[in-house]
């Protein structure tokens, strides 16, 4: 294989490695850490799923989100679950995210990615007894600072028009 | 369009009977949030017979615009028609049943339903079916058209429908609410209007349980239930001490009865001596001609937190910023309109829409609507702690052994024998009100809701009509 092909693969393996140890920190609720892997002028977006009439493409509100959080509001978010009082995740909801479909395009920035994905999040709530399934494409970008990848922008495009439940959680 | 109701089985009697000794203690039956035959009543008393909230004036500007909405379990295409009159269409084929809109909103001149091409024009008018001459040219058009709610009005942008022909006008069923939603919404010609789609998601719940805290403002839950703001501050009313001294706190809110089962929860603006809590550069926009000597008054020294309109209707603004820890973002007010649907006893759907002023700045409308996202959006955090807590009635009803010892759950708050509350005196309070309460420790309005929720379900003959409060303003 050439250089080229190798740092490609290369690449790819990092971004899907690092999306990977996301998951995992989000699955187990170590909200700093994944606090720690975004960049400080991140932006986390997640727009409300529309159906409009004559359209036969997927589409998203370009006004309304269930997330629109930069640095500071995410880090409120953390702070809150941080407070022992919020008691929608006492106890915490149980989470497991599914990463797929990984894709990774430069652009002219070296140092910059964009990474596709597709989630499937499962949700298991305040009954035990049932979980919700919930899922999304998300584009990424992300940031390499040293020898480490940050999350500069995060849109992620949900499947369901009306969610089964409102969301404690992060995608 | 008006139908006989149906007569409830003897055990729904009986329990209505029973809720309706039980509320005038104070008590509230636990059966009503989870006897599925109460929901039926209810859709068909209260849902098919109240004026619905279906959306706002800025979601279908154009002719042909339409959004679909629902009332009760029903769905309902609400367009503005070719002739600017806004319709509220029942989204349901009158050839064989089939939806005939299948997407959420657009701009369409007609509906067409994908079985047989039945079409309708966007009045509701059937104008044809595939070999129209040959096939129907004995159908007269008139008989065919989409079923659509006999009335329909709208109310500063708000835009409500009835589906009892021999309901009160809009204006006249909300009655002196009406003062208060000028207060909120008609301080600019040019009005609110949303700032995009509204939220939708599933709660697991009764509808009344939200309603209860949304529609009547419960106003012992908040220092409660989220706690978490006086740590993190999303809220002006939490981060300036209120919550940490909850007496202060319970000692600013004003419960109101207004009339009818419209219920307000009022206290002083969050940020001393503003309207709402706006800054200048937004306050001095606003124009008061409108409003009576009355209104100007009521809004020198206050505000509210939630406007209820019965049954599933509400009105919020708080002063609110995403970003507690950045000390360069004010506290800002961010208004936000919802309503909750029923889809079984134990089971609704929550919908919210953003209003900011068409006047209003870009960073401020940005910032308000940052404000619902983190707070009581699909996401936010005061909301996912409200979802949490309403399974409550449901919960309670669901349980056997809470039936079998005639469990009833406690309104009692701010009764006589239970609690001291003053009221505030006529003088004091320059909009119109059948009582107001010195502070939030009561049930008051929650005993309101569920007065006016016995009295439809008890009621056979005609509803809903709202009779002036004692102690309307001039």
């Amino acid at each position: 294989m050439s250089d080229h092909t190798n740092q490609e693969l290369l690449l790819h393996y990092e971004c899907q490695q690092w999306l990977t140890h996301e998951a995992c920190l989000l699955d187990e609720n170590r909200y700093e850490e994944w606090f720690a892997l975004l960049a400080p002028n991140v932006e986390y977006m997640v727009p409300i799923r529309i159906v409009i009439e004559g359209d036969s493409r997927p589409a998203f509100s370009e006004r309304a989100f269930h997330f629109k959080e930069n640095r500071a509001s995410l880090r409120a978010r953390i702070d809150r679950l941080n407070t022992g009082f919020a008691w929608a995740e006492r106890p915490p909801t149980r989470t497991q995210r599914f990463v797929c479909n990984v894709s990774v395009a430069r652009g002219i920035d070296p140092a910059k990615v964009t990474v596709h994905s597709s989630l499937l999040l499962y949700l298991g709530g305040s009954d035990p007894s049932r979980g919700e399934i919930l899922t999304a494409r998300r584009r990424d970008r992300l940031v390499q600072v040293g020898d480490r990848w940050t999350l500069e922008a995060r849109w992620a495009y949900i499947g369901q028009t009306i969610l089964s439940s409102s969301l404690s959680i992060f995608l | 369009m008006r139908t006989s109701l149906t007569k409830p089985s003897p055990r729904i009697q009986r329990l209505l009977k029973t809720a309706k000794k039980d509320l005038g203690q104070g008590l509230c039956p636990v059966e009503i949030y989870s006897d599925p035959e109460i929901l039926e009543l209810e859709l068909e008393r209260i849902f098919n017979r109240c004026w619905i909230f279906v959306g706002h004036v800025s979601e279908i500007p154009k002719r042909g615009d339409f959004v679909v909405r629902r009332i009760g379990r029903d769905s309902f295409i609400v367009v503005r028609d070719d002739a600017d009159r806004i319709r509220c269409l029942l989204n349901v084929c009158r050839h064989r049943g089939l939806p005939v809109c299948t997407t959420e909103q657009g701009n369409a001149p007609r509906f067409r339903c994908p079985y047989h091409s039945w079409t309708y024009r966007n009045t509701g008018e059937w104008i044809g079916a595939p070999e129209m001459q040959r096939a129907y040219g004995g159908a007269r058009a008139a008989d065919w058209g989409l079923l659509q709610a006999p009335q329909v009005d709208s109310y500063q942008g708000l835009i409500f429908a009835c589906l009892d022909s021999s309901a009160p006008a809009l204006r006249e069923y909300l009655g002196d609410i009406c003062f208060y939603i000028d207060c909120a919404l008609g301080l600019h010609p040019e009005g609110m209007e949303v700032s995009g789609e509204p939220y939708r998601f599933k709660i697991a719940g009764n509808w009344k349980s939200a309603a209860e805290n949304n529609v009547a403002g419960d106003s012992y839950h908040p220092m409660q239930l989220h706690q978490f703001d006086e740590q993190v501050g999303f809220q002006a009313s939490s981060s300036q001490g209120a919550y940490q001294s909850h007496q202060g706190a319970y000692d600013m809110m004003r419960p109101v009865v207004v009339n009818a089962g419209h219920t307000l929860l009022a206290s002083p603006p969050w940020v001393r001596n503003t309207i709402w809590g706006y800054p200048d550069e937004v306050s001095r926009a606003f124009a008061f001609d409108k409003l009576s000597a009355a209104q100007r008054r009521w809004l020198a020294k206050w505000q509210f937190v939630v406007c209820g309109v019965f049954p599933s209707f509400f009105i919020f603004r708080g002063a609110t910023k995403p970003e507690p820890s950045n000390p360069e973002m004010p506290y800002y007010p961010s208004t936000h309109i919802g309503t909750m649907h029923p889809d079984s006893a134990g089971v609704m759907e929550h919908w919210i829409w953003h209003l900011s002023w068409k006047f209003e700045p870009e960073h401020y409308k940005e910032l308000s609507y940052r404000a619902l996202v983190i707070g009581a959006g699909s996401t936010g955090a005061y909301m996912q702690d409200d979802c949490r807590a309403w399974r409550c009635g449901f919960n309670g009803g669901q349980s056997l052994f809470a039936r079998q010892n005639r469990m009833r759950f406690n309104l009692q708050l701010g009764m006589p024998d239970v609690t001291q509350i003053e009221e505030v005196p006529r003088a004091e309070w320059p909009g119109p009100a059948k009582v107001v309460y010195k502070g939030g420790l009561t049930d008051a309005l929650l005993r309101t809701f569920y007065g006016r929720w016995l009295e439809l379900m008890l009621e056979d003959a005609r509803p809903v009509r709202a009779s002036r409060s004692t102690r309307a303003a001039k």
